[in-house]
């Protein structure tokens, strides 16, 4: 059972990472480069909004828009698909959860990078996603990774939205926050003990990664 | 947008399943459901999932939407709940009954002999947990069994409440409390030192599992029909679960 969950977390962080990382490149450039306030003033109001609310309204709102009586619902059930309650439920609350963590963070690591850098790329002949990957994300690549791992250590303990949108179900949606919450609630307490070292040492290992790459980021601005 | 691109690509994934009955359950059934469902997956070669939780959690989720084929909730309040909400199902009934109990881990001379009256007047007993009667129906049945043993003149300075009944038997364990009311079946897992007395079955409702049947194609009648054989029955009752 620890170890099913602890493979089940992993791999529903990762996956909900790697979605998040396109999604989340995208809005920072646009709250960072953009000219028009407006649209910096929206993105930056939906990239937060998650990170405000309640886990487990999110889950709701999940729950309402995916349910075969939602509106998306009901498409998706037309074509045969099925998504609460399933394994991808539990990766769309991770990443619904994590994002904004991750972006917040990346906005912050573009923010740093020096605007005239850039100039003089796009100046020399470089077009935008040359100019991106050579200078933008390269020169804020630790705060960029130090955002990613952010996020991921979120993912790993989302609770919250995945218990109303994915369930408490054993293999799809059970991952170790979820499996830490069924021990306590059955009395298990030996796979409580293990669960709760599982996760404090995931934690752990999360925070020195990320101090490490904030350090290495901090020393290359200086 | 982006989320209809990731559908696209996982289209073949998210394909529903045919051989599977999806179960609500409260998380108190947790350990015979998961004997049930591995014998008859054995058996029948058909997957029940399982999705834990606290009955009246699963009865709101299913009120905003969520779809399960069959649900089996502790008590009847989330059955009512579901009436009132207009959540449409095909048949319910009811599957099991539960008992209360009276227990603690304080070491108590003649803890056999002595009625509950004279244990709880006991000075080594201090403090009782309790669920609270307005968040778990374990709390309303203990309130009724303290009512109707005329003892809560003398108990109420003791009472501790607890947001429901799992919690005040980790209260118990924890050291906060002395004694705690809860189900028969809350104990399986522990095998610490503890007493404990069944509370006479007159002093309170009977406390009725329903079990409610939302999708009634063939699959799930022959589930049912399982879960309703002796054999189910036995692992029922070997976690302490009685026939209703």
């Amino acid at each position: 059972m620890v170890i099913q969950s602890l493979i089940l977390t992993l791999e529903i962080a990762i996956i909900a990472t790697l979605i998040n990382i396109p999604l989340a490149f995208i809005s920072s450039i646009i709250v960072t480069r953009t000219e028009i306030k407006s649209l910096k003033f929206i993105v930056d109001v939906f990239i937060s909004l998650p990170l405000v609310l309640p886990p487990v309204v999110l889950g709701y709102f999940l729950l309402i828009i995916f349910s075969p009586a939602g509106y998306l619902g009901q498409i998706l059930t037309n074509l045969g698909v099925e998504v609460v309650f399933t394994k991808f439920a539990a990766i769309l609350a991770c990443s619904l959860v994590s994002f904004p963590l991750m972006a917040r963070a990346i906005i912050i690591a573009f923010d740093s990078v020096d605007k005239d850098l850039e100039k003089i790329a796009r100046s020399l002949g470089s077009n935008k996603l040359k100019m991106f990957f050579t200078i933008t994300l390269r020169e804020s690549f630790f705060g960029v990774c130090g955002g990613i791992l952010l996020g991921f250590a979120r993912a790993l303990g989302e609770f919250g939205a995945t218990i109303i949108f994915a369930g408490n179900i054993e293999g799809v949606s059970r991952t170790i926050p979820l499996a830490i919450f069924q021990s306590i609630q059955t009395g298990d307490d030996k796979n409580l003990t293990l669960l709760i070292s599982c996760s404090v040492v995931l934690g752990i290992i999360s925070v020195i990664i990320n101090n490490i790459l904030i350090s290495k980021s901090n020393r290359k601005y200086k | 947008m982006a989320v209809v691109v990731l559908l696209s690509i996982l289209y073949p994934f998210l394909k529903k399943e045919d051989n599977k009955i999806l179960v609500f359950a409260a998380v108190s059934l947790s350990d015979p459901l998961k004997e049930i469902k591995d014998i008859y997956y054995q058996d029948e070669n058909i997957n029940i999932i399982l999705n834990f939780g606290g009955s009246q959690t699963l009865a709101s989720q299913i009120s905003k939407g969520a779809t399960p084929d069959i649900f089996v909730s502790a008590g009847i309040s989330p059955l009512n709940f579901m009436k009132r909400k207009n959540v449409r199902f095909a048949d319910s009934y009811f599957l099991l009954s539960n008992k209360l109990i009276f227990a603690s881990d304080k070491q108590i001379v003649d803890w056999d002999k002595k009625g509950i009256e004279e244990i709880i007047k006991s000075e080594k007993i201090n403090r009782i947990s309790i669920a609270d009667p307005e968040l778990a129906p374990a709390g309303e049945y203990t309130v009724q069994a303290i009512n109707n043993m005329n003892i809560n003149t003398f108990i109420e300075k003791k009472i501790i409440k607890a947001k429901n009944v799992r919690d005040a038997v980790n209260h118990m364990r924890l050291g906060l409390s002395d004694a705690v009311f809860a189900y028969n079946t809350d104990f399986n897992n522990y095998k610490d030192n503890y007493n404990k007395k069944f509370i006479s079955e007159k002093l309170y409702n009977k406390i009725q599992y329903p079990i409610i049947i939302f999708n009634n194609h063939d699959q799930v009648d022959q589930f049912l029909v399982f879960l309703n054989s002796d054999r189910a029955r036995n692992i029922f009752e070997k976690y302490g679960f009685s026939k209703p």
